[in-house]
């Protein structure tokens, strides 16, 4: 059961143009921050809030070895973000049989 | 995982036997919206259907008395055409935002209803324009990715 803040974290995390190139960039595979910053015209500061961001939304994982640090995208959270959505779509979906039957008396008190 | 389904945003689109200004009221008139929320008393419904308004209403769960508060606030209101609005905790800064289009097909009425997941931050350039698209453009890629 995934908790609305993470949920927050994730889309937040999301709604970024500069993160979602991140991802899309770790997409094709793990990859240094270096590489990562390359493409962006921002700072390594700003590349490294980014990280810290997608990080905290679990997104992101760093791993670290001898010589190398690389990041890697995790795929888990988008299927909660799934999750989320299709919840929600069922729950209007019911919602809107209730609108349906509503306006059925609605409209039969025009008439009226 | 199905990529396609991982984005934050769904849209659900009805056709109702209803004239379009009875939709709207049926969306935006406390006393209707009684009629058709879950378990929402009227007393906790205020609606102030104007762009800048604000709204509010708490579900109530019947068997354990658990209250849920859902609010937001109004950020485009085009009578019987268009409300746009964002939906979550009251007091939560960052609350998805539902779209609602209302089309008169003659005494029917189209009702195109999209939630997407954030809203972002006011003043941020992906407020409405972009987001959407440049998730796409992600999930297309990533979708790619996996195949």
């Amino acid at each position: 059961m995934v908790t609305k803040d993470t949920l927050s974290l994730i889309f937040a995390a999301l709604a970024d143009p500069t993160r979602r190139n991140i991802l899309t960039r770790l997409s094709q595979g793990a990859a240094t921050v270096g590489e990562i910053a390359e493409p962006f015209e921002i700072s390594a500061p700003a590349v490294s809030q980014h990280l810290k961001v997608l990080e905290r939304a679990g997104l992101i994982e760093r791993i670290t070895n001898a010589q190398w640090r690389t990041l890697s995208m995790r795929t888990e959270p988008l299927d909660e973000a799934s999750a989320w959505v299709e919840k929600h779509r069922r729950e209007w979906n019911q919602r809107f049989d209730a609108l349906e039957e509503h306006l059925k008396t609605m409209t039969k008190r025009e008439e009226q | 995982m199905n990529m396609s389904t991982s984005v934050p945003e769904f849209t659900i689109t009805r056709t109702l036997n209803a004239r379009r200004d009875l939709v709207w009221r049926a969306w935006t008139e406390a006393k209707e919206l009684a009629a058709w929320l879950p378990s929402t008393p009227l007393e906790s419904i205020s609606f102030d259907a104007r762009e800048g308004g604000h709204y509010h209403y708490t579900i109530v769960n019947n068997e354990t008395g658990e209250e849920y508060p859902t609010g937001g606030v109004f950020l485009d209101v085009e009578p019987f055409e268009r409300l746009v609005f964002t939906w979550g905790h009251p007091n939560e800064p960052n609350s998805p935002v539902v779209t609602l289009t209302l089309t008169e097909q003659g005494n029917r009425t189209e009702m195109i209803f999209h939630l997407r997941g954030v809203a972002g931050h006011p003043g941020d350039q992906y407020f409405y324009d972009g987001w959407s698209n440049a998730f796409d453009t992600l999930t297309t890629h990533l979708l790619d990715q996996k195949q």
